[in-house]
């Protein structure tokens, strides 16, 4: 039987409880997420993909419910614990990359570690490793606003893996992307799958969700899971 | 008096503090009452954000409260500048009936403070707050230290009065003036410190011999810590009034445990008290954490702790006996006879 190493247990997340903009972006939804497995989470723009994700991603507290991750209960950590963990465990891939622009390619992907007290030498050795699996090496030293689209997804990537964390969650890769560089990220996620990660996707482009790579599609809609 | 600039900002900043701790402790009563860590409801999740915000809150105000007892020492001191007889903080804190009062409360809370900030730090190092109810359960207990302090603040500085003639120190330290001043000036060395270091040493068995791992009886002596620490202070307040002051003043006559905290003994006093304040405080607190047995990591946390604490007092505490000897050193050197 297959481990799960995500887990939402009727989760909900509502903001700005109690004032009269207060919106429930997820309502009681329950997942599980098994070793090795590679998840589609797809479903209309505002139907509450991205804030389960970053609830599973520990970027957020839900307002009710429990995320188990590894088998802790995350959403019980309190805020630097729960830190530690997602920076341990959970590499992130954001929708529009969030690099920073005026930081070079090995100072984005390396700023992971620093927290985590890895020495320099140690932290750039990492990263040459992923400048080489992504073919970023010619670009070590460049600013990221000097990248192309591609490179800048290819940073993203290196930077949710530097941690080593065997769980990679991404949000709407491919949204800003062209066909070319869908297929890329596609070529990348599936290489990261046949190397043991656990992947969750949100998208709602069927170019990811009818990949055969993908192990099961779960729907969401107006805040629920409804396949 | 009450607009004088001293007493104006020690009445602010207490006030201040206190209408801080009111409302840490409202916040701390709605924690202890509603904490159900295995919940995974709405309200348990506001609580442990509560909490968070509450911790970090009290952490800043007591810090600045445990800063406010040598700001108040300070302030009676220039204070004495402006009432009629009094030459140091003694002068300021014998003019009224809530000087002594006052400072003597605000020993305790100090000591009080210190060992509620190390369990908040304790608790804040686990991933499940085990500490919670507990440590805010022990802020309620603490919060009327800290109303009765500022009321009798508020007492203190309306009850100064610069046209009434105060006592100065030589006449409250006077083995000849009676009152708790008189019998400590009055103390004899030869039984105050015998007395002074047969609990020095019992504090050493107990921390060498007792507490030493194996021996079996190492959690009967981490408990003697927190009464040993409290006769530890007391007899060190005597030491000094009754032995120290005479070789820091080289005067019989002159026992007073303030005026060396001044620029004219080149603050002397400053580390003296410090040594033994942190002393005091961290050997009580290691003490205290040996009461902590549940769950296993805390317990683990608290005895990493409670060796740190211990080194801090056994170190503070040597330094605290170095400082206070060594004018008896210096006049005996120099001189080679006893005051």
């Amino acid at each position: 039987m297959a481990n799960p190493v995500v887990q939402a247990v009727n989760v909900t997340k509502t903001y700005n409880r109690g004032k009269p903009n207060e919106v429930t972006a997820v309502k009681h939804a329950s997942l599980k997420i098994d070793e090795g497995s590679l998840v589609v989470l797809k479903g209309p723009s505002g139907s509450g993909k991205t804030t389960l994700l970053s609830l599973i991603g520990c970027q957020t507290k839900p307002t009710r419910g429990e995320v188990i991750i590894r088998g802790k209960k995350v959403s019980k950590l309190p805020e630097k614990f729960m830190n530690q963990h997602k920076r341990r465990h959970i590499g992130f891939i954001f929708q529009h990359f969030q690099l920073i622009a005026g930081m070079s390619v090995l100072d984005n992907i390396v700023l992971p570690l620093i927290p985590e007290g890895v020495s320099p030498k140690a932290r750039n050795k990492r990263a040459d490793r992923l400048l080489e699996q992504f073919n970023l090496a010619h670009r070590r030293q460049f600013k990221i606003s000097s990248l192309s689209g591609g490179e800048q997804q290819r940073v993203a990537i290196a930077r949710a893996l530097i941690n080593n964390a065997g769980i990679l969650l991404a949000d709407e890769p491919t949204a800003h992307l062209d066909s070319k560089l869908t297929s890329d990220l596609l070529d990348y996620i599936e290489q990261l799958k046949q190397s043991g990660h656990t992947i969750l996707i949100t998208s709602h482009d069927p170019v990811i969700y009818q990949n055969p790579a993908v192990d099961r599609v779960l729907e969401m809609k107006d805040g629920q899971i409804t396949s | 008096m009450i607009l004088h600039p001293w007493i104006l900002g020690l009445i602010i900043g207490h006030s201040a503090l206190l209408a801080v701790f009111s409302l840490g402790v409202i916040n701390a009563w709605q924690i202890f009452r509603g904490w159900d860590y295995n919940s995974t409801e709405e309200k348990q999740f506001l609580l442990e954000k509560k909490t968070y915000l509450v911790s970090t809150v009290m952490n800043f105000a007591l810090f600045i409260q445990i800063l406010m007892l040598f700001l108040f020492e300070m302030a009676a001191d220039e204070l004495a500048n402006v009432l009629p007889g009094a030459m140091c903080a003694v002068g300021t804190l014998s003019s009224g009936s809530y000087g002594f009062p006052l400072l003597n409360l605000k020993i305790v809370s100090f000591f009080a403070y210190f060992i509620w900030l190390m369990i908040n730090y304790l608790d804040n190092l686990m991933e499940t707050y085990p500490l919670v109810r507990r440590k805010y359960l022990g802020l309620m207990l603490i919060y009327p230290l800290a109303v009765v302090e500022t009321a009798l603040l508020f007492m203190f500085a309306s009850d100064l009065d610069p046209s009434v003639i105060t006592s100065c120190c030589g006449s409250v330290y006077n083995e000849g003036t009676g009152g708790l001043g008189g019998s400590l000036a009055g103390a004899s060395a030869s039984f105050i410190l015998p007395l002074f270091f047969s609990i020095v040493i019992l504090l050493l068995i107990n921390r060498f011999v007792l507490n030493r791992r194996n021996t079996g009886r190492k959690r009967l002596g981490n408990l003697l810590e927190f009464p040993l620490w409290i006769a530890f202070f007391i007899t060190a307040i005597a030491v000094i009034i009754s032995f120290i002051s005479i070789y820091v003043y080289e005067m019989l006559s002159h026992k007073c445990p303030f005026c060396f905290m001044g620029a004219e003994y080149c603050y002397y006093g400053v580390p003296l008290y410090f040594f033994l304040f942190i002393a005091t405080a961290a050997g009580m607190t290691g003490g205290l954490l040996e009461m902590i047995e549940q769950p296993q990591a805390l317990k683990e946390k608290a005895g990493f702790l409670q060796k740190r604490m211990n080194a801090v007092s056994l170190w503070s505490m040597s330094a605290f006996i170095v400082t206070g000897f060594l004018p008896f050193v210096i006049y005996y050197i120099k001189t080679g006879r006893l005051i």
